[in-house]
């Protein structure tokens, strides 16, 4: 275990944290489509159109 | 008032929804901000909304912010409102302008004559807001109806028209009770002959035919038409108004002074676009040659360095050769390819905000709208064009604003041609790489191209498929002023953030993906020359479409397939393919020809969605299909005319 540990524990460390950081993206990535950021590419921030997409978000 | 940082434009339509938010410390309050609008016609989207709004979601109160500068105009729709009977408190904006200039306003005989109160205020410098505030919660909280409804003389012309609303006003009360419309507003619209108002009412037939009689009787005694005869009634109303309550500026005010100055060059008949031409042209020789070019070395030093510490960094800790392999030259190399060019946005926007800000880019929507009507299109449709410069996904939604059918399809073929910021980094990689000396201008040439085969495209569609008259554009110019450095600012930190956003979530994946296809066959073994990659084999297929444009290669193809998901992607596709020896593998005139194509195919994902949404899925797919057609017939032409001069 030590050698394995010694010889592949790196590149796993490092495989691990690149997994995460995929998945942590992809998981951004499905969550803002079903929430309807997706389909915009340039963000919804400073866009005069947002409550056009976004109007559950806002409505009180 | 609610503290919410919206981006703010001195740019008249941008705005076509509606925005909720509390008012700043008033938790239990929900102010909703309507679309800036001159009546409640229902004409354009932007009536619409508002209209549909009041009428609809009857809000507790109305604040009615209104130029003071221009006072006679803003109170036309100040009388619709009031006709609506919904408690309202009016707030004149810009005071300091109007004071500065050496004018004032009677607040308290205008409160009388109106019958509501009224708040001078400044926004721009917070000024009488508190008070503004204070008013509207009042008002709202203890229901204080208009006093005044009745805006008609019947002194005025023998009272044709007062005789008239009054009349109507008795036939129609009870329908107008049983439709939840206001009576008075009822009875105005049913005069300038709004169909939808009519609808609501359920009038029946012999009331439809005494209400014409008395509508035509009040035509034949004012001499006027209808609509032109309530409209005459209101002015009259603002006039006597005007006259008692504004004291009015005995000169032109220093900022009209200097607009009117300053738009004798840049909206003048023979000077406004070539002064357009030379702004932008400066815009683009500054970002892209000069300030932009010079902060984007510095960041690609930085994203250099941080390459060489992380690959040394691997090395030494031992991790496998394919992981390295990922991490730098598909991760790092691909993502630090666009992420290089985050400056070269930052610049290219700080001086298109400015623009935006000073009112300059209003005066562009004046100039375009010339030209626009010359093509069969609707000057309303340089909103969305405009916004298509920043993302085509808004602009297609933009097009909403445009009333006819004809308009809103033509527009939204138009705006894929418009070049968005995502293609930015595609004309900075391939300008810097190939035309180093012209970057600036190459890069203005593209933008002008665009327009240009924009422009071809809606003429030809105008003799063609989309025949007719476009609906006519009515815009108030802004005075010329000081862009706010919040504004310019809050732009500035939204697009370099939707920059990142981007080049850390689809490009991030996009070159793992291209990285993955690059590096392995069809059995998934890793090969050594990534011609035999199973992307070669798939990209393969389809190079060939693209031999007579000079770039029939899979890595060329691969990267404008990449360039369909994201822009973005044609870039960090091509570093990851071709490393830095992309100047080695293609000509000037296939890399002339292979940025017109990426400025003119098929729109990103996303906008073809937003297509799909907008027209339905046969125009998404035709316009995704006609665009790659004339991407490739143009850039065909263009590979042929650079192998004539290179």
């Amino acid at each position: 275990m030590g050698l394995w540990m010694q010889e592949y524990g790196a590149t796993a460390l490092v495989a691990l944290v690149l997994v995460c950081i995929v998945v942590g993206i992809v998981g951004k990535m499905i969550q803002d489509k079903k929430k309807g950021k997706g389909s915009c590419g340039c963000g919804c921030s400073g866009c005069a159109l947002r409550d056009v997409c976004h109007k559950e978000g806002n409505a009180k | 008032m609610t503290g919410s940082n919206q981006h703010v434009g001195n740019f008249p339509g941008v705005t076509v929804d509606r925005k909720d938010g509390p008012i700043r410390n008033k938790p239990n309050t929900l102010v909703t901000d309507l679309p800036g609008i001159y009546s409640l016609s229902p004409y354009t989207s932007e009536e619409l909304v508002s209209r549909q709004f009041i009428l609809d979601e009857k809000p507790t109160g109305i604040i009615n912010i209104v130029d003071a500068t221009n006072i006679e105009r803003n109170l036309y729709l100040t009388m619709q409102l009031m006709e609506l009977d919904v408690p309202m408190v009016l707030a004149l904006n810009m005071m300091d302008e109007v004071r500065g200039n050496g004018g004032s306003i009677r607040i308290n005989e205008m409160e009388e004559m109106l019958g509501i109160p009224v708040v001078p205020i400044s926004a721009a410098k917070n000024e009488g807001m508190r008070e503004l505030i204070d008013h509207a919660i009042h008002i709202a909280k203890y229901q204080e109806h208009p006093g005044r409804q009745d805006f008609c003389d019947e002194k005025d012309h023998g009272g044709a028209v007062h005789r008239c609303l009054h009349a109507i006003m008795h036939l129609v009360d009870d329908h107008a009770k049983e439709a939840g419309i206001p009576t008075r507003f009822a009875t105005t619209k049913i005069v300038e002959g709004d169909q939808k108002v009519l609808k609501a009412l359920k009038l029946s037939k012999n009331e439809k035919e005494t209400i014409e009689h008395i509508i035509v009787q009040m035509e034949e005694e004012r001499g006027l038409d209808r609509s032109a005869a309530i409209a005459d009634m209101r002015f009259a109303f603002i006039k006597k108004l005007v006259s008692r309550c504004v004291v009015k500026p005995k000169k032109v005010s220093k900022e009209r002074d200097r607009s009117q100055k300053i738009d004798k060059i840049l909206t003048g008949k023979y000077t406004a676009i070539p002064s357009f031409i030379l702004t932008m042209a400066a815009v683009f020789y500054l970002t892209f040659s000069v300030i932009g070019l010079y902060l984007q070395d510095l960041l690609a030093s930085g994203i250099d360095w941080f390459t060489e510490a992380t690959d040394t960094f691997l090395a030494d800790i031992g991790v496998n050769e394919v992981l390295h392999s990922l991490i730098i030259d598909g991760i790092f190399n691909g993502v630090g390819s666009v992420l290089s060019f985050l400056p070269i946005i930052v610049v290219l926007f700080f001086f298109l905000s400015l623009l935006e800000d000073t009112g300059y880019m209003a005066r562009v929507a004046f100039v375009m709208d010339k030209l626009l009507r010359k093509i069969g299109l609707s000057g309303r449709s340089i909103v969305p064009m405009l916004i298509g410069f920043g993302c085509s996904v808004p602009a297609v939604m933009a097009s909403r604003t445009l009333p006819s059918q004809r308009d809103r399809k033509m527009t939204i073929m138009m705006v894929p041609f418009m070049s968005c910021t995502a293609k930015i980094p595609v004309y900075g990689f391939f300008a810097n790489a190939f035309f180093p000396k012209q970057a600036g201008f190459i890069v203005i040439g593209l933008y002008l191209l665009g327009i240009v085969v924009g422009i071809i495209n809606a003429l030809v569609a105008k003799k063609t498929t989309f025949k007719g008259e476009a609906v006519p554009f009515v815009m108030e110019l802004p005075n010329y002023r000081m862009p706010g450095v919040k504004n310019v600012a809050q732009l500035l930190w939204d697009k370099a953030k939707d920059f990142l956003h981007r080049a850390f979530t689809v490009i991030f994946v996009a070159t793992i993906v291209i990285w993955f296809l690059q590096s392995f066959d069809m059995r998934l073994t890793m090969v050594e020359d990534s011609s035999n990659s199973m992307l070669a084999l798939l990209a393969g297929w389809i190079a060939p479409i693209f031999t007579p444009l000079g770039f029939g290669d899979w890595q060329t193809t691969t990267s404008l397939i990449s360039g369909f998901l994201a822009k973005e992607g044609v870039v960090s596709t091509l570093q990851i393919l071709f490393g830095d020896s992309v100047t080695s593998v293609l000509a000037p005139s296939a890399a002339a020809a292979l940025l017109v194509f990426s400025l003119l195919y098929a729109p990103c994902v996303a906008a073809v969605a937003a297509i799909r949404r907008e027209l339905g899925r046969k125009w998404a797919l035709g316009i995704v299909l006609y665009q790659c057609g004339i991407a490739w017939v143009v850039a065909f032409l263009v590979k042929c005319i650079c192998m004539c001069f290179m």
